[in-house]
């Protein structure tokens, strides 16, 4: 419109808006002016005072339905209207406090769980990553497919060739570890990412602070720098800017710290404290350490597959390049993952299947709030006819019971919010998802407005219907009723058995994927491991290569495992380079005496263990025995293997005595015990060959880095107060030497199988809630059914039905809803359950004894929310019944 | 009854702006001016007519005054504003346009 025109029309829209009361009494005089004037005409024409009156008042149409259309002329009408009809909908909620709170309680749940769980799938699954280049950065991966490896690390000279490819901009090859701090404060073990030198340029990330790594601090000897993390500057330094430039002490070494990343910066994971230069030589030919994660950017006009091949292309040039190493591996090939695929590929299912689990179980809620909505305005009809009678329009009713069914979800949705907020501060969900490399799910924006538009479109959907429905222009015809209307209540009896339909079919989908879950969840808690995870506490040692040169670590961990075992309630003391479950076990190639392996069966995990390894965690012998410090000649001569490796290299012969080696240049070691099988890479996975090898400084041809060993303890006290003695004994060897990834067995056996136990948990409950909202709602519209029937039983019971005639007239309702909608659910969980495939562990999606449960639980849970409203209509009193007409 | 059913869409509006550019009026003036002019061919109820006037307000295109009458009472009078004036002119001469349009077309010889 014309500005002009708006110089007229805005002053004439505040006016009505705020001086609504004026308008609407000029508006009353305006009229009453006309109809004095009109009377006097008629009268002048002779009729009667009363004659007149009635025809003046004939002419206007009704002198409220007129006024209503002239304050329709006023475009700001809805506002007042709407505020108008919020007051009254706070008004009418406030009347029954007990429907008000079920609803609100009710719809808190939905819109709570939704949002929180929505928190999560938005940080892994939908925020871009917190890096410039983030939808561009792909990790680089060598595989080999004989042996089914998909992400194999690569070595320098194929990083060097790598690097040159023309369809990434910047190639980077790290690699994590840890190193310790020390001379501020308490020694800390801290996590570092070494990193080649374009590896903070693929991700476009600049510290905040101080500055990037320069290029000539990736040639060696001059790599003594570092950059911090934000939350180690924030917790170890009191934020203070003056770091910048100071020096550190890294391993006994001093670094100067050059930069602070940004708190967003979690590459490549949120728990890495330090980033360092990692230098590596132009003409490296270190072919055998396969030891960097590689990671680049493509090229902005490149795809995925471009890269892909050219990728290829290389590959086959390094090949060439050393036909002598890589001539045994054919079958190598090199594959690009997009970053955000290799952060949450593998937990996507798990999170979308929580998502559409607590869709439901809103939807479900959302139907429940409806059908009470319905039962209300059942309540109100007379009200509600009577506003009608007296001049509101349809719509008008429509608008003010659609605003009072608003304010339910909104306030459904703030409580909703809340709850959302202390679940995602008491759910643990980081240890199931991995959250620690995105930014973690937080009430933010995003995902406010996620909750907003849920509480409105939820609120719309399933306010507008019993609007609709309740504001019916039957209800017309229900002011000469008694009340009792058999055709409308019948017409929304209907409705109502589609509703508790409705619910009953979701939480059977509901049931089914808990079922599913909870299923494999017990089945994975049901396998023998193999060794005994109680009373025992583990922790980390890391001996810094400076102060612990060869020739003195091993002494070290001697005396320690000495110190240790004198602590009073200490059983047993092991030390173990890998702990069971917790990380990739290392693996290694070996040859057997006298005989050419096949590539394949050549390959076994690895484990250096202090010889009284086995009895601190109970790992039962097969037969032999376990290794021995006299075994030691210095380098050791015997090895132990698991019963896997015994008889898949010796079938039909006693291993015992047989000896096998890791290298052709390596000593021969003598096999003198066989243990039995433990699931050493966690429950669901199948065992593997295994070697035991005495721990030692002797080189016999493992690579592996003995200075960072676990200790593993037995004991009988509480964990952190062994944790502490531990400690004690530990200073009085080395009171620079920090602790970490202090754990107890039990607590890693447990995060091993929070991958299955997350979404188990979450979809019981969710199905547990659900199952609840469903009976609720059979349970509602049966005793509205038998309330509204009254009339009905008691003319039957009058005419002699017998008692339990009444009660299976009832109870069939409730069989036939749980026939209906639990089929309906059955067909959708039976659609809907191949998605949780990957999720299961040895439980097939259609598992028919999870299904029969399902049905049965839900036949049970019907029937009893039936039984109460049935019975009540068997007691219902004929002469009550009838007189009540 | 409440449609004026026999009166294009949007005469009113014109008649009534019409009326009032040829003095300021009151409602009830307005519907006896109504009857008079045209007789009973256009028939517009008292319940149509208001919603009329108070939309005409609202574009702005007349403003009211509450003013004492001749006979000492108080009644609110509209009158047309300069954006009433030019809206007058413009439909008038849609009208204009429309009628002899139409009126051609009624007057062509059937062959």
């Amino acid at each position: 419109m014309r500005p002009e025109h708006w110089l007229y029309t805005i002053p004439l829209r505040l006016r009505s808006l705020f001086r609504w009361a004026q308008a609407d009494q000029e508006l009353d005089e305006e009229l009453r002016d006309h109809l004095e004037r009109k009377i006097e005409e008629y009268v002048a024409q002779g009729m009667t005072q009363e004659e007149a009156h009635r025809r003046a008042r004939l002419d206007l149409g009704g002198m409220e339905q007129t006024k209503e259309k002239c304050r329709d002329t006023r475009r700001v009408n809805w506002i007042q209207d709407f505020v108008q009809d919020l007051r009254f909908g706070l008004r009418m909620l406030r009347k029954s406090p007990g429907f008000t709170g079920v609803a609100i309680f009710t719809l808190a749940l939905g819109i709570g769980a939704t949002t929180a769980i929505f928190s999560v799938v938005d940080s892994l699954l939908l925020r871009p990553l917190p890096y410039r280049n983030s939808h561009r950065v792909v990790r680089i991966w060598n595989t080999f497919s004989p042996r089914g490896m998909t992400e194999l690390t690569a070595s320098e000279p194929e990083f060097l060739e790598y690097r040159q490819s023309q369809t990434l901009a910047h190639v980077a090859g790290f690699a994590l570890g840890s190193t310790t701090l020390t001379g501020r404060g308490d020694p800390a073990r801290l996590s570092v990412s070494w990193g080649t030198s374009d590896f903070l340029a693929v991700l476009g990330t600049q510290p905040v602070l101080g500055r990037s790594f320069s290029p000539d601090e990736h040639e060696p000897g001059h790599d003594q720098v570092v950059i911090i993390s934000h939350h180690l500057w924030r917790d170890r330094f009191g934020s203070n800017p003056a770091i910048i430039g100071k020096s550190v002490i890294l391993n006994s070494k001093s670094s100067i710290v050059i930069g602070v990343m940004p708190p967003s910066f979690r590459f490549p994971s949120g728990d890495v404290d330090l980033w360092q230069p990692l230098p590596i030589a132009a003409n490296s030919s270190n072919l055998g350490n396969h030891y960097l994660d590689l990671v680049g950017d493509l090229k902005p006009e490149v795809s995925l597959q471009q890269s892909n091949a050219e990728m290829k292309t290389i590959l086959a040039r390094i090949e060439q390049k050393y036909p002598a190493y890589y001539s045994g591996a054919v079958g190598l090939g090199v594959n690009l993952v997009p970053l955000r695929e290799q952060m949450v590929g593998n937990v996507r299912p798990t999170v979308l299947v929580l998502m559409a689990g607590v869709g439901f179980m809103l939807l479900i809620a959302c139907t429940n709030i409806a059908g009470l909505l319905l039962t209300r305005g059942e309540v109100r009809k007379k009200e509600i006819a009577t506003r009608i009678a007296i001049g509101a329009g349809r719509t008008r009713i429509i608008r003010q019971l659609l605003a009072e069914n608003l304010l339910l979800f909104l306030a459904g949705g703030a409580v909703g919010l809340v709850l959302a907020f202390l679940s995602l501060k008491l759910v643990p969900v980081e240890e199931s998802l991995p959250l620690q490399q995105v930014v973690g799910p937080s009430l933010d924006f995003r995902v406010l407005s996620f909750a907003v538009v849920t509480f409105l479109t939820t609120g719309l959907l399933f306010g507008l219907m019993p609007a609709l429905k309740t504001s019916h222009p039957y209800l017309n015809e229900m002011l000469k009723e008694s009340g009792r209307d058999a055709m409308g209540s019948r017409h929304h009896t209907r409705t109502r058995s589609l509703l508790v339909m409705s619910e009953i079919a979701f939480s059977v989908v509901l049931l089914a994927g808990a079922g599913l879950m909870i299923a494999s969840l017990m089945r994975l808690l049901g396998v023998q491991l193999g060794f005994d995870s109680a009373n025992i506490v583990t922790l980390r040692l890391s001996l810094p290569e400076l102060r612990y040169p060869n020739g003195r670590f091993a002494i070290f961990y001697k005396d320690f495992q000495e110190k240790v075992r004198s602590i009073p309630s200490v059983q047993a003391v092991a030390i173990v380079n890998q702990l069971p479950m917790s990380e990739v076990l290392a693996n290694s190639s070996f040859e057997v005496e006298g005989r050419q392996l096949e590539t394949g069966t050549n390959i076994a995990n690895t484990q250096v263990i202090s010889p009284d390894y086995f009895s601190a965690v109970r790992i039962p012998f097969i037969r032999g025995r376990a290794l021995d410090e006299h075994d030691l000649n210095p380098a050791p001569s015997t090895v132990v293997v698991n019963q896997t490796l015994a008889r898949k290299i010796w079938p039909d012969e006693d291993a015992i005595g047989k000896r096998l080696r890791l290298k052709s240049d390596a000593p021969w070691l003598t096999v003198v015990g066989i243990v039995g099988d433990i699931k050493n890479e966690g429950s669901s996975k199948p065992t593997k060959p295994e070697l035991y090898f005495l721990y030692t400084e002797q080189s016999f041809g493992l690579w592996a880095d003995l200075r960072s060993m676990t200790l593993v303890v037995r004991t009988s006290s509480e964990p952190q107060q062994l944790v502490n003695a531990i400690r004690r004994e530990l200073n009085s060897l080395d009171p620079d030497l920090p602790i970490y990834k202090v754990q107890t067995l039990g607590e890693i056996v447990s995060a091993s199988t929070s991958q299955t136990r997350l979404p188990a948990v979450l979809l019981s409950v969710f199905a547990g809630i659900a199952l609840l909202l469903a009976a609720v709602g059979v349970y509602g519209v049966l005793a509205y059914t038998v309330a509204q029937s009254r009339h009905e039983i008691g003319v039957r019971m009058a005419l002699g039905a017998p008692r339990q005639r009444i009660l299976r007239s009832f109870l069939g309702y409730g069989i036939k809803w749980a026939a209906v909608g639990g089929g309906a659910g059955l067909v959708a969980a039976f659609i809907l359950v191949r998605f949780m495939r990957s999720m299961l562990f040895e439980v097939g999606p259609y598992d028919p004894t999870i299904f029969l449960s399902v049905a049965g639980v839900l036949g049970i849970v019907v029937l009893m929310a039936c039984y109460l409203p049935a019975r009540r209509a068997t007691h219902v009193d004929p002469m009550v019944a009838l007189r009540y007409e | 009854m409440s449609r004026p059913s026999d009166l294009v869409q949007g005469t009113l509006d014109m008649l009534l702006l019409k009326f009032l550019a040829l003095e300021p009026m009151n409602g009830f003036a307005v519907s006896q001016r109504l009857k008079q002019v045209s007789g009973d061919v256009l028939q517009v109820s008292d319940g149509s007519l208001y919603p009329a006037l108070h939309k005409l307000e609202q574009e702005g295109w007349i403003t009211a005054e509450w003013k004492t009458s001749e006979y000492g009472r108080r009644a609110k009078y509209y009158s047309l504003t300069r954006l009433g004036r030019r809206q007058l002119e413009k439909e008038a001469d849609n009208w204009g346009r429309l009628s002899s349009a139409i009126s051609r077309v009624i007057k062509l010889k059937e062959a």
